[in-house]
Formats: structure tokens, C-alpha cells, sequence
């Protein structure tokens, strides 16, 4: 789980730009393969984000779960 | 020269066939990363649950002047037979898909990943996938990238998502581009709600993007990218939870459905199968092709005959995935193939001989033609002479379903087109099988007038 803030920033880094990237000048040329390992960490970054916000998301639930508990006893 | 004409991209090392046996070459190339593998023990782990395909090293001068340079060779078993990634059902193709996603997992967790994902490196044993490659198998290095992802996508995911999301059976698509099915053009049809799905966003209409926009600066730039190998694990592992759930976008049919429009009555239907086994259990065939093979009813009863193994044939992309799911739920060694026979795969690729046509690929023992011949002679004009011919030339034995124009089937494909195939007839069929072959057994097993023929030209 250390990886995940680190990947979530690479994911802002790499998407950021992405976004700024010009059409290639001489496609034919440039490996298309590039792509998908630039890709990778995307989406490295956007399971990792997905796994922290499941872990949090939980806490959340967890959270409510224990208080309806508490008052449950009270 | 006994090197097979698909082997010819990977520098580590070839495949040669000599005498009925399969060979593995091991060039200086390749030869210390495949010892490192070896020694990692993944090779035996997969060896031994099947997935990976069993290789014994033998003496490396075992090919001769062939192969000089073999540091290593290997010894394979021989396939029954070799099938491609656009000849499979949809079923089929996911099942590759997890198999090369779940070896790469496997392999990780010994310090072994993937150089590639092609999906050649696939074959069926019956319905069961194994990984013919050994050489894609690399030692590890941290903070390595997928390397295959790409070939993934377009050889995988990509044709599995056109069927999945846009309802377009893949085949024909992956046939026209052995090399699959790329990311741009799979985007330029698929439906909005298909674009609007995050991972079809992110794995597809993205990923074509960007493949369009990357420059010579890119490239440089992902030669430096370091992936951390947790996350390496959970890009794998999640694609692998998306691929398992994917499924044909039109069909959900189960294979007992597509046997019910098969308009038989139960005693009808036990006396054709009764006729199939004998002729079967008389001939005990090795290999059987079962043209038309539907849901693979009468696969099944061939099998149970005493054939070895059936390979079935079927254009209709419900009913070969519904034969894919009965195989694999039964654990039949039967492999239906999305293939039709009026227009089988021709040789393809480089020089058109890496992908091998299927005439080239002819080892049937016998051939079941149930419930075909009329969709071929009335539905789809086939001179009857030439396809007698074409059916008797395929195999020495063989089974022929002759069903009438007075059939209800029959008659609903000449609806359109009265006095079509005048020579259409039981006699004729029977004279023209009689003058290339020896009619064994010949039955009428409907009321509508539907007749078997057993014929043998051994």
C-alpha cells in the first residue's frame, strides 16, 4: 500500500501530459507501444486509487457500523 | 528444413518438427534467461497442473546441422491439432485470455514474468487451454512494465470487448488481422455506453489516443518507466476480474436451447444417435470432424462411442460458444471451432505460412455431416456433386444427414426460391456416395424422411 500515494501522483503527472501531448508528426516511425507502457501507470495509479478509496469507504461504513452498535447498547 | 513457419520472431529460440516430433531449439540468445527461469521452478509448477505444455530436454545435437547453435533442446508432445485465435469461440478466446493472464500471475510470484501475450501461444486440449511457449518466459528485473500489454489488448481483450459490448461476433474481424484488433479502430464503433464504461475509457478509447498522439520523446520517456511490481500485480489482477466477467453481448442462451430447435422428437432423436454411435463404435476414429456440430449433441455421442477427440465446426457464434461451455462443464475432448466450412481460414500471415488454412490441417478419421447438407445445397447453392465429393475426400468414413425439401426446416430455406436443386434427392445422394465410397448402413430416422448414410472408402 506504500506504492499508492506514489502512484496516484505519477497517474496526476502522466494524465496531465497526456492531455498536452500533440498528434505525432511521423507515426509511422514512432513505436505505438510507447503508449501503453505510458498507459500502465495510469492505470496503476488509478487501481491503486480505487483500492485506497475501497479501504476508506469501508473505514466510513465501518465508522457508522460501530456507532449504530454503540447506540444500539447504549 | 524441419523448422515450423511460425517460428521465426523469437531470436532465443525455434520450433522444429522432424519424424513425428516436436523440438524447441535454445539459441545463445535466449539460453541464460531460460536457465534462470528453469531454475525458479515455475516451469514445473506449470508443467505439472497442465497449463503449460510438458518440454524434456534432450541431447541439444538431437536436430543436427538443423540447429548448430541449440545450446538447449526440448522435446514437446505433439498437438492433435493446431487451432487460431479467430477460429475460436468467444468462450474459448476468454479461456486463453485467463490462462495467459493466470500464468503471469503464477509466474511473478516466482520471479519469472511475460516478454509477450500473444495469443498463438494458446492451444486447446479439447476445452482445456494450454501455453505452448516456453521461451516468452522471462526472469523478472524489478520494476519492469507489462510488456505484453499492448498484445493483450489487441489479441485478447479487444476482440472479446467488440462481442461483449457492441454485439459483433469477432472472428471475421481477427481473421482479416491475425495480429488482432487495435485499440483506434475498436473504439470507432463501439457504443457510447460502451466508451462511457471506465476501464473500456481508460483500456481502449484512451489507449488509441494516445497511440496516435505518442512521439519520438515518448518513447524515450517509457524507456524509463518503472512500475512497482505490486502494481504490476494488480493491473494483471484486475484485468483478469473484468475478462472472467465479460460474456457475448446477445447471447445467454444455454446449449440445451439451441438443442431444442433441433426439431426432433425423442425417439427420433435416440434413433440418430443410436445410428452416429454404432457407426462410431465400428470405426473408433481418433479423430473425428463434426461439420455443422451445433451444440455438440452428437460430439458428445461420438465420444462416448469410443472416438478420441472431435473437432467441431459451426458459423453460428451462440451455438459454437454454447458446444465451447457444454465441452468444457463435461469435460468433453471435443473443441468446436467458429468456423464455415463453406469458406474455412486460408493460409495467412508472413509468406502465408504462419497461420496454416485449414486444408493444410485435415487429420480427421472420420466426419459427421448431420444436418448440414441441405443449408449447403439449398441454402447456400453448393452443386450437390461437389459437395458429395468435397465430404468423401475429408475422411475415409463418415456419417451424411440427408434431409428432404419436404422437411419443415428444409422447406422454410427454399421458401424463396422454388425448383431449386432439382437433383436434390435421397437416391441421387445415395448414388453419388455409392460411386466414391461403400454405403454401410443408410436409415430413415424421421417421419419428415430425414436418412442416415454410414459410408467407408477405406
Amino acid at each position: 500500500m506504500r506504492s499508492g500515494p506514489r502512484l496516484i501522483a505519477a497517474f496526476i503527472v502522466v494524465s496531465a501530459t497526456l492531455a498536452a501531448l500533440p498528434p505525432a508528426a511521423h507515426a509511422q516511425y514512432v513505436d505505438p507501444g510507447a503508449a501503453s507502457v505510458l498507459l500502465q501507470v495510469l492505470i496503476a495509479g488509478l487501481v491503486g486509487l480505487a483500492a485506497v478509496l475501497k479501504l476508506y469507504w469501508r473505514k466510513v461504513t465501518g465508522l457508522f457500523g460501530k456507532r449504530s452498535g454503540g447506540d444500539g447498547e447504549a | 528444413m524441419s523448422r515450423h513457419p511460425a517460428s521465426f520472431r523469437d531470436p532465443a529460440g525455434h520450433v522444429h518438427e522432424r519424424d513425428g516430433k516436436v523440438y524447441r531449439t535454445i539459441l545463445p540468445w535466449g539460453a541464460a534467461r531460460y536457465r534462470a527461469v528453469r531454475e525458479s521452478g515455475f516451469l514445473e509448477t506449470a508443467t505439472a497442473s497442465g497449463r503449460l505444455i510438458e518440454g524434456r530436454e534432450v541431447d541439444p545435437a538431437v536436430l543436427g546441422d538443423e540447429a548448430p547453435d541449440a545450446v538447449h533442446v526440448l522435446e514437446h508432445p505433439h498437438l492433435a491439432f493446431v487451432s487460431h485465435p479467430y477460429e475460436w469461440s468467444f468462450s474459448g478466446l476468454r479461456a486463453a485470455a485467463l490462462l495467459t493472464l493466470d500464468l503471469h500471475l503464477e509466474a511473478l510470484a516466482s520471479g519469472v514474468t511475460l516478454s509477450d501475450a500473444s495469443a498463438y501461444n494458446v492451444q486447446f486440449a479439447g476445452p482445456r487451454p494450454v501455453f505452448i511457449d516456453y521461451l516468452s518466459f522471462i526472469p523478472y528485473e524489478p520494476g519492469q512494465v507489462w510488456l505484453g500489454y499492448r498484445q493483450f489488448c489487441e489479441q485478447f481483450l479487444n476482440p472479446l470487448l467488440l462481442t461483449a459490448k457492441a454485439g459483433v461476433a469477432f472472428q471475421a474481424w481477427y481473421r482479416g488481422r491475425p495480429e488482432g484488433i487495435s485499440a483506434a479502430d475498436l473504439s470507432a464503433l463501439l457504443p457510447l455506453r460502451a466508451r462511457l464504461d471506465p476501464r473500456v475509457a481508460l483500456h481502449v478509447v484512451l489507449r488509441g489516443r494516445l497511440e496516435r498522439r505518442v512521439t519520438a520523446h515518448d518513447t524515450a520517456r517509457a524507456r524509463g518507466v518503472r512500475l512497482p511490481k505490486a502494481a504490476l500485480v494488480n493491473n494483471l489482477r484486475s484485468m483478469r476480474g473484468w475478462i472472467a466477467k465479460l460474456a457475448p453481448r446477445t447471447s445467454a442462451t444455454s446449449w440445451e436451447a439451441y438443442e431444442r430447435s433441433a426439431h426432433y422428437t425423442p425417439e427420433e432423436h435416440a434413433k440418430k444417435a443410436r445410428f452416429v454411435g454404432d457407426a462410431i463404435a465400428v470405426a473408433r476414429p481418433g479423430v473425428v470432424w463434426d461439420l455443422g456440430c451445433n451444440a455438440g449433441a452428437y460430439a458428445e455421442v461420438a465420444l462416448a462411442h469410443g472416438a478420441g477427440l472431435v473437432i467441431g465446426f459451426e458459423p453460428d457464434a451462440g451455438a459454437v460458444d454454447a458446444a465451447f461451455r457444454r465441452a468444457a462443464e463435461k469435460g468433453l475432448n471435443f473443441l468446436p471451432l467458429a468456423v464455415d466450412v463453406t469458406n474455412p481460414s486460408p493460409d495467412l500471415g508472413w509468406l502465408q505460412r504462419e497461420r496454416a488454412g485449414m486444408a493444410a490441417r485435415r487429420n480427421a478419421d472420420a466426419v459427421l455431416c448431420l444436418a448440414l447438407l441441405h443449408h449447403l445445397v439449398l441454402g447456400r447453392n453448393l452443386p450437390l456433386a461437389h459437395v458429395i465429393e468435397w465430404l468423401v475426400g475429408l475422411a475415409p468414413r463418415g456419417v451424411l444427414e440427408f434431409v428432404p425439401k419436404e422437411d419443415p426446416m428444409a422447406a422454410q430455406l427454399i421458401a424463396l426460391k422454388p425448383g431449386i436443386a432439382p437433383e436434390y434427392t435421397r437416391e441421387a445422394v445415395g448414388d453419388l456416395l455409392a460411386a466414391r465410397a461403400c454405403i454401410e448402413q443408410s436409415a430413415v430416422v424421421t417421419a419428415s424422411g430425414r436418412t442416415l448414410f454410414a459410408w467407408n472408402r477405406a
